[in-house]
């Protein structure tokens, strides 16, 4: 009886210990496979509390995104500045990479699946950056790759965001602030621009002595940084030689004009005016030290005449730029506010950087009802530096029939076809164009022009969120008050409810 | 059949509320809690969001506290019971092992959620001096200071239920919470990409900087607290039920 009833006793624990053991291992499998359901974007939702609604989709881009007809791939390569500002510019950026990355999460959401979600971080995931750099042409970090098939975009963090970086006073160094958030428009085109059928081409005239789109030497005057930067936007970029008379392909949706050194003649001048005709963009950029009367009858037609001379900081006025050479580059923290060029690039409170151009005014004989957009202005400290008749330099010094005042350097027209004139081509150049955040505004005024003429520009128009933040700005006398109150205080009214509780419990 | 629930219940708060050790806890407590909320005041540099960010979620000192304070609170739950020989009374008692587990996690969730309810009278003081703090935020961080909560609750009880020894209890319970916290970070630092993904969907830190603290509530993030608090007392209860076969 007692070796059965041991052996009774044994098994009974046996067969205890392993329906737990059981139980236990159904209730993890259960666990997981409802963990693993409800994280499908399909069932998975996000309550959004936040007073802006910051991460609430408008009903247009969950309509978007419930019809994608096929995956977009959506890569977001982020991380702040490595070198720790002291304005707070680096926590105004991690606050924008939290904001990017909570949208792009409820874009997951409301795509039920069909936009797949990665996020690399700049310095932990350096493999897989750099992989990006070499197949997807990512020029740079902070920067969302939208893929469908074969078509791309890239959106930079700037377009998303408004931060303050505090670089554009003239007076120091300002404290850096995450002004607002403006995610869903920008991406949402982008989604749409990828699902598009049609790769835009981008265009840019050879010949002529022009810097060539091969041409990547950092120090050269070459725009092959600026068609990698373009080819990243999603846009075909091609050489075009219209020497001969032929026309521009029809496929061709902006062509640029960026500083030939010798004139065009009549015939390219005349494809280029054919394609402006047909309702496609044109992107100007002729060099101000080129004579070139068939490009300035063009420029004529479309209301631009450009000054013969080259933008220099009067001698009297600059400081600390003595030489002439740096005397005709120009730091420019003037952008119009309100167009969509422009605009992303004036809210954030950073410098573009301009060299070798001059000055564009209204052509007296322009229509009354057409409308130029100042893009960019020069500071008023310059003056025009006449050049000579074969296009030489000027002395450097400003005579009496040369004025001071701010020039515009940078145009937009709309209407009837959009076109974009600046009165240089160097800041389109490899040496000024940039890559590193932080650098001048170069990029965003190339890219925002293209993306403009091709009509990319946003296709959906979302209110910016303004950040509300409540601030607290405590008196020495009200900080040690407050202190006193979580340090002192309340630590003794918790031994002091102690105290009464034991008191009456010894009662 | 009428459960006993109740006053399980009430008998727990009641050891737990009525203990001089409590309130020598909470003074502790909330000395750290008020140096923690000052030094997060400085560093988000007066604005009151990023602030309650740190307070709640994004500094040292809320997962210091956050890690060791459920652990101190369960170690004695059962292991205290069992060598006072309370729990063998217990258990023979007309009480389901379930309700038992169940009154003991509740009673300890309450006097921790006790512990962190003064916390919100800090946020509310900068009222006084013309803040607004957002009300979706504090919501979603007090949510999500309760889920964690009851997750590490239900932990620390298991742990209890498996050994008769406080300290033993207590430290196995730090060291998978500390596990538990830091593995996510630890391999997403260092870059195993396919655990990435699978540890970041349970990392309590990133439950809280990239949603609870934002004022965003997450469902699925939402599934995973009550689900694995579920499982961990389900595993209590079997584990208590297990005493009976040895």
């Amino acid at each position: 009886m007692a070796l059965s009833g041991g052996g009774f006793g044994r098994g009974r624990r046996f067969a205890g210990v392993l329906e737990g053991l059981a139980t236990c291992a159904v209730v993890f499998v259960f666990v997981g496979a409802l963990l693993y359901a409800t994280s499908r974007p399909s069932v998975r939702t996000l309550v959004d509390l936040t007073p802006e609604a910051l991460y609430t989709l408008t009903p247009q881009t969950k309509q978007v995104l419930a019809q994608l007809p096929q995956t977009v791939e959506v890569t977001a390569v982020l991380g702040p500045e490595s070198e720790a500002f002291a304005n707070g510019l680096v926590a105004a950026q991690s606050e924008a990479i939290d904001y990017l990355v909570t949208l792009l999460r409820e874009y997951e959401l409301a795509s039920g699946g069909r936009l797949k979600l990665r996020l690399l971080d700049r310095f932990a995931d350096l493999g897989a950056v750099e992989t990006m750099r070499l197949e997807e042409g990512i020029t740079r970090s902070n920067v969302v790759m939208l893929k469908a098939g074969t078509r791309k975009r890239h959106v930079f963090l700037e377009e998303l965001v408004t931060i303050n970086r505090g670089f554009g006073d003239a007076g120091g160094l300002q404290p850096a602030e995450l002004v607002s958030v403006h995610g869903e428009g920008p991406l949402t085109s982008a989604v749409l621009s990828v699902m598009d059928e049609k790769q835009p081409v981008l265009g840019v005239l050879s010949g002529f002595g022009a810097g060539e789109i091969t041409d990547y030497d950092p120090w050269d005057w070459g725009y092959g940084t600026l068609a990698e930067a373009a080819r990243g936007q999603g846009f075909e970029v091609r050489a075009l030689d219209l020497v001969g008379g032929q026309g521009v392909p029809e496929d061709v949706d902006v062509v640029l004009v960026a500083g030939p050194r010798a004139p065009l003649g009549a015939d390219v001048v005349a494809s280029l005016q054919a394609h402006h005709d047909a309702g496609r963009g044109l992107f100007l950029a002729p060099d101000p030290r080129v004579s070139d009367p068939d490009l300035d009858s063009l420029l004529a037609r479309l209301g631009v005449v450009r000054e013969r001379s080259l933008l220099m900081t009067d001698p009297q006025l600059a400081q600390g730029f003595s030489s002439a050479q740096e005397r005709m580059h120009h730091y420019i923290r003037r952008f119009d506010a309100q167009h969509p060029i422009s605009a992303p690039i004036s809210r954030q409170g950073v410098l573009a950087r301009f060299a070798f151009c001059s000055g564009l005014t209204r052509h007296s004989g322009a229509p009354p009802e057409l409308v130029l957009h100042p893009l960019v202005e020069s500071r008023v400290e310059v003056f025009g530096d006449r050049l000579g008749t074969q296009g030489q330099l000027g002395d450097g010094r400003r005579d009496a029939t040369e004025q001071t005042y701010a020039r515009v350097i940078m145009v937009a027209i709309d209407s009837p076809t959009r076109s974009v004139i600046a009165s240089g081509a160097s800041f389109l150049g490899n040496p000024l164009l940039g890559f590193a955040e932080g650098g001048p505004a170069n990029m965003d005024l190339a890219l925002g022009s293209i993306n403009w003429l091709a009509e990319r520009d946003a296709a959906l128009e979302v209110r910016p969120r303004e950040l509300f933040e409540s601030r607290v700005e405590l008196t020495e006398f009200e900080a040690g008050t407050l202190t006193l109150y979580v340090l002192l205080a309340m630590p003794l009214a918790g031994a002091l409810l102690g105290l009464i509780v034991w008191w009456s419990r010894r009662r | 059949m009428k459960t006993a629930l109740p006053s399980l219940l009430w008998r727990e708060v009641e050891s737990l509320f009525f203990a001089p050790l409590a309130y020598i806890v909470l003074t502790i407590f909330l000395f750290l809690s008020g140096f923690s909320f000052v030094k997060a005041l400085g560093e988000g540099a007066g604005e009151v969001g990023r602030t309650v960010e740190i307070f709640l979620g994004g500094g040292h000192w809320f997962w210091l506290c956050m890690l060791l304070l459920p652990p101190l609170i369960t170690m004695r739950l059962v292991a205290e019971e069992r060598r006072s020989g309370q729990l063998e009374v217990l258990l023979t008692a007309p009480v389901r092992d379930g309700e038992v587990v169940l009154a003991k996690f509740l009673g300890a969730l309450i006097f921790q959620c006790f512990l962190w309810a003064p916390t919100l009278l800090h946020i509310l003081l900068l009222r006084n001096y013309g803040a607004l703090p957002a009300v979706g935020q504090l919501v979603t961080s007090y949510v999500g200071l309760t889920c964690v909560l009851a997750l590490l609750t239900s932990v620390g009880l298991v742990f209890s239920i498996l050994t008769s020894n406080q300290i033993v209890a207590a430290a196995a319970s730090t060291t998978f919470n500390l596990v538990f916290f830091a593995l996510p970070i630890a391999i997403d630092e260092i870059g195993i990409d396919w655990l990435v993904s699978p540890l970041r969907s349970v990392s309590m830190f990133e439950h809280f900087t990239s949603g609870f603290s934002k004022g965003v509530l997450d469902s699925s993030v939402l599934v995973f607290y009550a689900s694995a608090t579920l499982a961990m007392l389900v595993v209590a209860t079997r584990s208590l039920e297990a005493r009976k076969w040895r």
